[in-house]
C-alpha cells in the first residue's frame, strides 16, 4: 500500500504539497517539545536537559516498530522506502560538525529554523552561519568531493552488518532506549539537584515501554515473511478455476481478435527479449515472468480493462505464470491454449484426419473454412495492417524504480 | 508530553498492531510459502526434471551401463501421476502413485506429499503437472519436481524403449517448434518499432528521493 507516491495512490504531482503538510507538522512538533530553545537542545550536553535525546530516541523507536509491523503486514513496501546511502568519512566528519556546531550553537538545522520562525535571534544568525556553510561548501565542492564521497558502503542496514534478525535488532534498541531514558533521568536529577518529593510526582512511563516490549517480542516470533494475505485467491478456489480450463484462450479465438483489430485484449509474451524482438503476436507488450508480481506491474494487472492473454512457446511458461497473478488476486489474466506452438498447428498445419462432419457437422465446416481464411490473411501479412490499424490506447504507465542515492537532512 | 497523550498514542499503536495481525491471521488464505518464492521456484532450471535424469531414477540397468549414479538427493523418490484413475489405469510410469490433479489438496493425500523425499510430478499436459507443482508448494509442500512434457511424450520417448532417445533428453514444453515469421507477419516488435502500435505508448518513471 505505503509509501503512497511511488505507488500511484497519491499524485505525484501533489508530492509537494503533501511535502508542506508534513513539514508544518514536523515544525509544529519540533516547536511543542520544546526545540525552538537553544538552552534546552545545549542541555543534553551539560546533563541538565535531555529532552532531546528522550524525543528522538521515542520518535525513532515508535518509527521503527510501525515500520517493522507495517512491512510485515504488507501496508508499507520497504523496498520504496528512502534509505540514506552511507559515506563513511564525510559521515564522520560531518557528525563532527554537526556536534560541535550543536554545543556551540544549540541548534540542529531543522531545530535552528523553528526557533527562527518564533523570533529567537540566535536561531537566525545560526541558519546564516548554516547558509555559509553551504555556500562555501558548494563553492570548493571539487576540493571536497574525495571526502564527501569517500568509502561508499552502500545503503547497509545496522542488523545485517552484525548478523543479527531484524526482529532481534528492533527489541534490543527499544530496550537500550528505556535503559537510556533511566539513565538519563537519573544524570538529570544529580544535575539538577532534583527533590526527592518531586521524584515521585513524575508520571509513569510504564503503559508505553510495556506495549513498546510486548509488540517486538511478539515479532520475534512472528515468521520471516508473510505466506499470504487476504487478498489473494485460496488454493481451492484457484484448483477449481484451472480445473474448469476458464482460463485458456481458444487459438482460434486469438485468431479471430487479431484479424478483427480488437483492442479489448492485451498479448503479453512471456518469452526472453530476443525472441519477443523477433517475433510477438500485434500489439503484445514483453513482461518477463519473474517480474509479474513486482509492484511496477501490480497496478497495470489490477487496473486495465482488457484482457491480457499471456503467451509463451508452449502452455507450461504462461500457465505458471497465470497461478501467480490469479493467487496475488488479478482477474481477466488468460493463458493462450498450446501456446504458439499450438495457436501455430491449428492454423498453419495440414491435418489429414480431419473432423467428420457428423453431429458436429456445421461447425466443424465453419471452424475449417475460418482456419483457411486465417491462414491466408496471416501468410498475406494481414496481422501487419491489423496491427498498424489497432487504435493506440491513451493510456499513461508509471513504473517505480528504486530510489535515486540523493536526499537527506 | 502529557502523559495520557503517550500512553494513548502507545495504546492506540499497539492495538493496529494487534488488529493488523488478527485480521491477517483470520483472513489470510490457506498458504504455507509466499507467493513470490513459489513463483520464483517455478521459474529456476531446477524446478523441472530432465528425461536424462529420469531415465538413470527409473532404469537402474543403463545407468549400471553407462557409469552412473543415482542423482543426487533422488533416493526414495516418489512419482506422482496426476491424471485421472482411468488413465492411470491405460498406463503409467512403473511405480507411480495416483493422485488426481483434483484431489491433490484433499486430506487424504497429505501423508503422501509430506516427507524429505523428492516428489516428482507428470500429468496428461505438462503445464497441469508445473500449476499442480506450484500449489503444493504454495501449500508448504517441500521437494516437488515435474516431469515435462506430457505423458504420451514420456512412453513414448523413455518409457516404451527402456531406453531415453537422447533427441529428447531437454524435452520442454516451452520450446518454440515453429519458425513464427515464416507463417506470420508482423512487424517486429524492437524499441522503435514498438512506437508504431504501442500497447502502453507513455511510461513515466518515478523515483523517489528524500530523507529526514
Amino acid at each position: 500500500m505505503a509509501p503512497f507516491i511511488p505507488q500511484g495512490l497519491i499524485n505525484p504531482e501533489l508530492s509537494l504539497f503533501f511535502a508542506l503538510i508534513l513539514g508544518l507538522g514536523f515544525g509544529y512538533i519540533l516547536e511543542q517539545a520544546g526545540f525552538s530553545s537553544s538552552r534546552k537542545l545545549a542541555g543534553l550536553f551539560y546533563g541538565y536537559d535531555f529532552v532531546v535525546l528522550r524525543v528522538f530516541f521515542t520518535a525513532g523507536v515508535t518509527a521503527m516498530t510501525g515500520l517493522v509491523f507495517f512491512s510485515y503486514l504488507g501496508w508499507v513496501d520497504m523496498n520504496l522506502v528512502y534509505v540514506n546511502p552511507t559515506f563513511l568519512w564525510s559521515a564522520i566528519v560531518g557528525g563532527g560538525i554537526m556536534g560541535g556546531g550543536f554545543i556551540m550553537g544549540g541548534f540542529c538545522p531543522g531545530t535552528s529554523l523553528v526557533g527562527a520562525v518564533i523570533g529567537k535571534l540566535d536561531a537566525m544568525v545560526f541558519i546564516v552561519g548554516m547558509f555559509l556553510g553551504i555556500f562555501i561548501f558548494g563553492h570548493f565542492y571539487n576540493a571536497f568531493e574525495p571526502l564527501y564521497t569517500g568509502s561508499f558502503l552502500g545503503n547497509p542496514f545496522i542488523y545485517e552488518t552484525l548478523g543479527m534478525s531484524k526482529g532481534w535488532f528492533a527489541l534490543l534498541l527499544a530496550l537500550m532506549a528505556l535503559f537510556a531514558f533511566a539513565v538519563t533521568q537519573l544524570i538529570e536529577d544529580k544535575v539538577n539537584k532534583t527533590q526527592p518529593s518531586d521524584m515521585t510526582k513524575r508520571p509513569s512511563y510504564v503503559v508505553p515501554a510495556f506495549l513498546l516490549a510486548v509488540s517486538l517480542l511478539l515479532f520475534l516470533f512472528l515468521p520471516g515473511e508473510r505466506s499470504s494475505s487476504y487478498r489473494e485467491t485460496g488454493p481451492g478456489a484457484l484448483l477449481q478455476e484451472w480445473q474448469s480450463g476458464s482460463h485458456l484462450a481458444d487459438p482460434q479465438k486469438v485468431a479471430y481478435d487479431i484479424i478483427n483489430g480488437n483492442d479489448q485484449v492485451l498479448y503479453i509474451d512471456l518469452r526472453a527479449q530476443e525472441q519477443y524482438q523477433r517475433f510477438s503476436l500485434p500489439g503484445a507488450v514483453r513482461i518477463s515472468p519473474e517480474e509479474v508480481l513486482g509492484p511496477q506491474w501490480r497496478r497495470f494487472f489490477r487496473n486495465d480493462p482488457r484482457q491480457k492473454v499471456l503467451y509463451g512457446d508452449g502452455t507450461s511458461l504462461p500457465a505458471r505464470t497465470w497461478t501467480a497473478l490469479r493467487r496475488q488476486g488479478h482477474q481477466n489474466v488468460f493463458v493462450l491454449d498450446g501456446g504458439l506452438n499450438g495457436m501455430f498447428d491449428l492454423l498453419f498445419m495440414e491435418r489429414e484426419d480431419q473432423q467428420p462432419h457428423g453431429d458436429n457437422g456445421y461447425m466443424n465446416a465453419f471452424s475449417e473454412r475460418f482456419i483457411r481464411e486465417a491462414r491466408q490473411f496471416f501468410l498475406e501479412g494481414g496481422a501487419v495492417k491489423a496491427a498498424e490499424s489497432r487504435p493506440v490506447p491513451v493510456r499513461t504507465m508509471i513504473e517505480i524504480t528504486a530510489p535515486d542515492i540523493a536526499g537527506g537532512c | 508530553m502529557k502523559i495520557n497523550t503517550l500512553n494513548n498514542g502507545a495504546l492506540l499503536l499497539f492495538a493496529l498492531i494487534m488488529a493488523g495481525l488478527l485480521f491477517n491471521a483470520v483472513f489470510s488464505k490457506n498458504y504455507g510459502r509466499s507467493n513470490s518464492a513459489v513463483l520464483e521456484a517455478a521459474m529456476e532450471e531446477h524446478f523441472f526434471i530432465s528425461y536424462g535424469e529420469l531415465e538413470t531414477l527409473l532404469f537402474p540397468a543403463n545407468r549400471d551401463q553407462n557409469g552412473q549414479a543415482v542423482p543426487k538427493g533422488m533416493d526414495g523418490a516418489v512419482i506422482v501421476d496426476l491424471r485421472d484413475p482411468e488413465a492411470f489405469a491405460r498406463g503409467h510410469v512403473h511405480g507411480a502413485l495416483n493422485i488426481p490433479a483434483r484431489e491433490v489438496l484433499d486430506r487424504k493425500h497429505r501423508k503422501a506429499l509430506r516427507g524429505n523425499n523428492q516428489k516428482l510430478l507428470y500429468a496428461g499436459e505438462e503445464h497441469v503437472a508445473a500449476t499442480t507443482a506450484m500449489l503444493l508448494l504454495g501449500k508448504g509442500v517441500e521437494h516437488i519436481r515435474v516431469i515435462p512434457g506430457d505423458f504420451r511424450q514420456l512412453d513414448e520417448h523413455l518409457l516404451h524403449a527402456g531406453k531415453l532417445d537422447p533427441a529428447y533428453r531437454f524435452l520442454r514444453d516451452d520450446k518454440a517448434r515453429f519458425d513464427y515469421p515464416r507463417f506470420m507477419k508482423v512487424a517486429p516488435q524492437g524499441p522503435q518499432e514498438q512506437s508504431k502500435t504501442p500497447a502502453i505508448p507513455e511510461m513515466k518513471v518515478i523515483s523517489v528521493q528524500g530523507g529526514c
